[in-house]
């Protein structure tokens, strides 16, 4: 048995893995509320016929505290954990929107959320699902929103900074663990949302109020204040209408019009599509993924190919396509929700800096690399941008495919690419092995080469490999 | 304040709970005030056109 080492917040209960499954121990402290969720036709029922709530089953094994445990719950997995500060801006706000209507639903149910975390939400490719599932506590009269101030941290502070400074401050939330700090927030707004009542309201004044009463002198007496239903009501329709008013107007980036500014024709286009088909074609991989995504187009191809490749397979491969361009996993994003996509995920990662291991004792939110695996990598268009932009060795590069592979399809961009020379034109060349000889002595160390095809029409080569 | 709060794991923040109270109230206030509003308009609307409606509160009861 291993207790999960980010579940030990919450007095009611705690996730755990035993022999590989994850499992929940719902404790006595939990059952009447409990109980009334899980009665048929209750409030679990409904948001899991909705998708609002990750599945779950009862069990019948053995706990792992005997003493406290009322029932033992199986969740439904997920194929990928990830992170606020790796969603997009529509991510986080349909994270955002998610966390409002289910407290909304809850409410007129005689529930509450009792937290508001980013991190209670999960993506089942672009849907967002809630996954803490003792996250509901009974609704008392008069109550205030218990997690009022973790939703305008988690949720409003990042997306307003999303939406009317940069894209990279919501970033914050890496630091920042349990949201934005409303006070740097505030100060790092620009004035004109001080004249928008959602955001002076939620925002500016709440930094404000925190500020006036952190040293608990002034708080009021227990039992001063009380909001009855209707003006809770209120007050939620008044934060959704806020998020859904937040729009983030894109810059134009290095990385967002890609597929239509490559040095690729369309015929060597379709090559390397269909060349990255067949590679991914010969293995099964429970995840794919994709390193350097942007839109997806190719993660897309290679997961597809795969699932035909493995038809009636019980568990469709599912694809995860990492960017370092907010606006390429913004618009992936949208295209995958369009479609109603559920077997593909995109997310925001710089692979030279890619997300750490953060929280208590390091181990709340887990590294890219301590997130499973080995998987089917892909590293397509990549190569240079790490060697050359950001010096990394080959045999570094290799040693770190290595950690989370089990087949790679990587894509080697030689010094005669234009992209290449794009990258040399502004710095001396002090790479006198980035050539196709070294790199294939470097990977050959910590890789089999099971095959290498040119691209058609261009200098570049794709090879597919298996970790030694 | 506090009492009415289940054991909760999390703080809520006083400066969080007065915010959101004042918040809560304000709204809540606007949205008497409308429908206060809306029925004194449909008085005012009866009267003139001499015909007798009920005012009500959403479109849906108005169309249904």
């Amino acid at each position: 048995m291993k207790r999960l080492p980010s579940s030990f917040r919450d007095p009611h209960g705690f996730l755990f893995e035993r022999d590989g499954v994850l499992l929940r121990q719902v404790n006595r402290s939990y059952g009447p509320d409990y109980d009334k969720l899980s009665a048929r036709g209750g409030l679990f029922d409904e948001f899991i016929e909705e998708g609002y709530l990750v599945a779950h089953q009862e069990v019948d094994v053995a706990p792992a505290h005997p003493d406290e445990c009322h029932k033992i719950l199986r969740p439904e997995k997920i194929p990928f954990i990830s992170y606020p500060y790796e969603w997009s801006f529509s991510q986080l706000k349909d994270a955002a929107l998610l966390t409002l209507k289910i407290q909304k639903r809850a409410l007129a149910r005689g529930f509450a959320l009792k937290d508001a975390s980013a991190f209670n939400v999960q993506f089942m490719g672009c849907r967002p699902v809630f996954i803490d599932t003792l996250s509901f506590e009974s609704y008392r009269e008069g109550s205030p929103w218990v997690a009022y101030r973790q939703f305008c941290q988690h949720f409003l502070a990042p997306l307003s900074l999303y939406a009317h400074v940069d894209a990279r401050l919501a970033k914050l939330s890496r630091t920042s663990i349990d949201g934005i700090p409303l006070d740097l927030a505030s100060r790092l707004l620009p004035r004109r949302t001080w004249l928008r009542f959602g955001l002076l309201s939620h925002l500016h004044l709440h930094a404000r109020a925190q500020r006036k009463h952190a040293s608990g002198a002034n708080a009021a007496a227990p039992g001063s204040t009380t909001i009855s239903r209707s003006r809770l009501v209120a007050l939620l329709d008044n934060l959704e209408s806020t998020v859904r008013g937040l729009q983030w107007k894109a810059p134009p980036t290095e990385w967002g019009d890609y597929y239509e500014d490559t040095n690729y024709t369309e015929d060597a286009m379709r090559a390397k599509l269909e060349l990255v088909a067949a590679f991914a074609k010969s293995s099964s991989p429970e995840l794919i993924l994709d390193l350097g995504a942007n839109t997806g187009l190719f993660t897309r191809r290679a997961r597809d190919a795969v699932a035909t490749a493995t038809p009636g397979s019980s568990a469709p491969p599912y694809a995860v396509a990492c960017d370092i361009d907010e606006l390429a996993v913004e618009r992936s994003y949208l295209q995958g929700r369009e479609k109603g996509e559920t077997l593909f995920l995109p997310l925001v990662m710089d692979l030279t800096n890619p997300s750490p291991a953060i929280g208590w004792h390091h181990r709340e939110r887990e590294s890219l690399v301590g997130r499973g695996g080995p998987h089917l990598v892909l590293a397509l268009a990549l190569i240079h941008h790490l060697a050359i932009s950001n010096n990394v060795p080959f045999d570094s590069l290799a040693a770190f495919f290595q950690a989370i592979s089990r087949r790679l399809i990587i894509e080697f961009v030689p010094k005669s690419d234009s992209q290449v020379q794009r990258l040399l034109a502004t710095r001396e060349d002090v790479f006198p092995n980035y050539d196709q000889e070294s790199f294939e002595a470097a990977f050959g160390k910590f890789f089999v080469i099971d095959r290498s095809e040119p691209i058609p029409q261009s200098d570049r080569r794709l090879y597919l490999m298996t970790a030694k | 304040m506090l009492d009415h709060l289940a054991p909760a794991y999390l703080d809520p923040g006083t400066g969080s709970l007065i915010v959101q109270t004042v918040i809560a109230t304000i709204l809540g206030s606007v949205i008497v005030f409308k429908s206060f509003w809306r029925q004194v308009l449909h008085r005012v609307k009866s009267v003139f056109s001499g015909k007798k409606t009920i005012p009500t509160d959403s479109a849906d009861e108005k169309t249904a």
